[in-house]
C-alpha cells in the first residue's frame, strides 16, 4: 500500500461512520458464529451416567459429585466440545454464552 | 502587571494543550475507523495520574528524578504563557521568540535527563537518541523562527512579528522568505511534539517509552503535560509568526490564530503521525540536516536579499 | 474527590503479562484494542511499562519461569491497581494442572479482582471484563 493510498483511505475514513461495534456501552446483540463453543448446558434428565464425558475431558473440568450427578467447573473448561461430542444421549450442549466474568473463582462452578 | 498576566495565561495554555491532545486522539481514532476516546480523555488521564502513588526507583538520582518533571512542565508552561502575552501585545521585549524556543528546548532536555537519572538502561539509550534528535531539529526551527521575526519592531519578538503582519497580511502568504520558513517549521513540529515518524526518543516498541519508562503517577502526569504544552506552543508559535491574519478586531484575530494553530497541528502532527511509520535515529538527523535546513537557510537568504 | 475516582474509572491503562500463555488470549486482547472493538473508547491504553499501568492483565498458567516476572511486574505498578486473570489458564490452570512446572493459577500468586473465563475469551467479553476492572478502580480509595 503506497502512502498516497493510505492518505486517501485515512481522509475518507475520517468522515465515514466508524467500524466499531456499540457492544459493551450500548445494549446491542453480539453476533456469535453458529459453531461457537461457549458455556456448557447440561440436562441431567437425559444423562444415563456413562461417564464418557468425564473420561474424555482433557482438562479434568468434569467431576462426579455423587451417583449419576456430574458437575462442570467452567474455570477449568477449555471449551473443546469433546464432552458434547461423545455424549450418547446429547445431554451436554455448548451454548453461545461467552460472557464468563466473575469476581471469584467459585462462581465458575456449575450445578 | 506582566507577572499577573503570565499567571493568568498559564492555566489557559495548559488547558488548551490538553484539549488539543483530546482532539488529536479523537481525529487519529476516526482516521483509523475507530470511535476513539472522549475529547476530555487527557484530563481524565492527568487527574488519574496525579492521584496515583509516587514511586522513586532505588537506583535513581533522587533529587533530579523527582524535580525534573515539575521543572520541565513549569518551563514549558512559561514558554506558552510568554507566547500568549506576546500575542496579546503586553510583552514587548526584543528576542522573546528565541527565549520561548530555548525554554522549550530546556524543558525537553530536562525531562530526558530526569528520566535517564532513573538508572534504567532504556532511559539512558533514550537520552542519547533524544539529544541527537533535539540538536538536529532545533537548528532549522530556530533559523526559520529568526527569519520570520527579524523584520518586527522589537527585534525577534512575537509582538513585533504580529504587528508587522497586521499591516501587511500573513507572512507566509506575503513573502517567499515566510513561506520557506513556515515549510521548514512545519517539518520540525512532529519532532517537537514527539510523534511518529520522529518519536525515536520515546519509541514504545524499541525503548519502551524511553525516558518515561520509570516515571509513574504524578511524575508521568507532569511529564505528559510538559510534552503536550510544548506540542501546542510550537503550533501556536507557527500560527502567530507565519499565519497571523488581520481581521479588524484583536479578539477575533486571536481566536483565528488559535484555530490556525489547531489546523497546523492537525496537519503536521496528527495526520502525519497516522500516515507514516517510525524512522530510525540516523534518518531523523540526516533528514533535518537536509530539507528543513535548506528551507530555513533559504528563508534567511531570501530575507537578506529582499532587504539589501 | 468524585472527579478523581471518576478519572480513575475513565482511564484504566493496561499492562499485559504473558505468563506462559499459548498467545490465544494475547491475540484476543489485541483484537479488543482493534478498530472493531476499540477499547480506547473506555480510555484503555495498552502501555509498555508497569509503572504507567492501572490494570495488570495476566494470561496463561504461571510456570516456575514466569512466576518471578509476574510478581515483579505487579510490584512495580503504583497503587491503586487491579489484576485481571484472562482466560482459562490464568483462572484455574486449565489443561496444565498437574504439570511439574505449573506453579498454580494467577489467583494463587496475586490478588485477582476480575476473572475472565474462556479459551480464549471473545473480545467482547474482554471489554466487559475491563469495564468491570475499571469500576473496581473507581471504588479503590488511596
Amino acid at each position: 500500500m503506497g502512502i498516497g493510498k493510505i492518505m486517501k483511505d485515512a481522509a475518507t475514513r475520517l468522515f465515514r461512520k466508524p467500524s466499531t461495534i456499540g457492544y459493551p456501552l450500548k445494549p446491542e446483540r453480539v453476533e456469535v458464529p453458529d459453531s461457537y463453543r461457549g458455556a456448557i448446558d447440561f440436562d441431567p434428565k437425559l444423562c444415563v451416567g456413562c461417564m464418557l464425558c468425564v473420561r474424555f475431558c482433557p482438562s479434568g473440568a468434569i467431576t462426579v459429585a455423587d451417583k449419576r450427578r456430574i458437575a462442570f467447573d467452567l474455570a477449568r473448561c477449555i471449551y473443546c466440545g469433546q464432552c458434547a461430542e461423545v455424549c450418547p444421549r446429547k445431554a451436554i450442549k455448548l451454548t453461545k454464552e461467552f460472557e464468563l466474568i466473575y469476581e471469584s473463582i467459585e462462581s465458575f462452578k456449575q450445578q | 502587571m506582566l507577572a499577573l498576566e503570565l499567571l493568568a495565561a498559564a492555566p489557559l495554555i495548559a488547558t488548551a494543550s490538553l484539549l488539543y491532545d483530546g482532539v488529536d486522539r479523537k481525529v487519529r481514532a476516526r482516521m483509523q475507523g475507530r470511535v476513539g476516546p472522549p475529547l476530555v480523555q487527557p484530563f481524565y488521564d492527568f487527574v488519574k495520574l496525579l492521584s496515583k502513588d509516587r514511586i522513586v526507583p532505588r537506583a535513581s538520582a533522587r533529587l533530579i528524578y523527582t524535580t525534573s518533571p515539575l521543572l520541565s512542565s513549569a518551563l514549558a508552561v512559561t514558554a506558552g504563557s510568554l507566547l500568549l502575552a506576546g500575542l496579546a501585545g503586553s510583552l514587548r521585549v526584543p528576542g522573546d521568540v528565541v527565549l520561548i524556543l530555548s525554554l522549550l528546548t530546556v524543558a525537553s532536555l530536562l525531562l530526558m535527563v530526569g528520566g535517564a537519572s532513573s538508572g534504567n538502561p532504556y532511559a539512558a539509550v533514550s537520552l542519547a537518541r533524544g539529544v541527537s534528535v533535539l540538536f538536529s531539529y532545533k537548528v532549522p526551527m530556530m533559523i526559520s523562527v529568526i527569519a520570520a521575526s527579524a523584520g518586527g519592531a522589537p527585534l525577534l519578538s512575537v509582538a513585533g512579528a504580529v504587528e508587522l503582519q497586521r499591516k501587511s497580511g500573513p507572512l507566509a502568504l506575503s513573502s517567499v522568505s515566510g513561506a520557506l520558513a513556515l515549510a521548514s517549521f512545519l517539518l520540525c513540529m512532529p519532532s517537537e511534539g514527539e510523534v511518529t515518524p520522529f518519536d525515536v526518543t520515546t519509541a514504545e516498541t524499541e525503548v519502551v517509552y524511553g525516558f518515561m519508562i520509570e516515571y509513574g503517577g504524578p511524575y508521568l502526569a507532569l511529564a505528559k503535560l510538559a510534552k503536550s504544552v510544548s506540542r501546542f506552543t510550537a503550533a501556536l508559535l507557527a500560527s502567530s509568526l507565519f499565519l497571523y491574519t488581520p481581521l479588524g478586531s484583536r479578539p477575533v484575530e486571536l481566536a483565528a490564530c488559535a484555530l490556525g494553530a489547531v489546523v497546523l497541528a492537525l496537519i503536521s502532527i496528527t495526520a502525519l503521525g497516522t500516515f507514516v511509520a517510525r524512522v530510525r535515529v540516523r534518518q531523523v538527523a540526516g533528514f533535518y540536516l537536509r530539507l528543513p535546513m535548506v528551507l530555513a537557510l533559504g528563508a534567511l537568504a531570501a530575507l537578506l536579499l529582499g532587504r539589501f | 474527590m468524585v472527579f478523581v475516582s471518576r478519572s480513575r474509572a475513565k482511564s484504566p491503562w493496561i499492562f499485559q503479562v504473558n505468563a506462559a500463555s499459548c498467545n490465544g488470549c494475547l491475540i484476543e486482547l489485541l483484537a479488543a484494542l482493534s478498530p472493531r472493538y476499540d477499547a480506547e473508547r473506555l480510555g484503555c491504553v495498552l502501555v509498555g511499562s508497569p509503572r504507567h499501568a492501572d490494570i495488570l492483565v495476566a494470561m496463561g498458567p504461571v510456570t516456575s519461569k514466569t512466576l518471578p516476572v509476574l510478581v515483579r511486574a505487579y510490584r512495580q505498578m503504583p497503587e491503586p491497581k487491579v489484576t485481571v486473570a484472562l482466560g482459562t489458564c490464568a483462572v484455574s490452570g486449565g489443561v496444565f494442572v498437574g504439570s511439574h512446572v505449573f506453579e498454580g493459577p494467577v489467583g494463587k500468586v496475586l490478588p485477582v479482582d476480575v476473572y475472565i473465563g474462556g479459551c480464549p475469551p471473545k473480545p467482547e467479553a474482554i471489554l466487559r471484563g475491563l469495564m468491570k476492572a475499571a469500576e473496581k478502580l473507581e471504588g479503590v480509595r488511596g
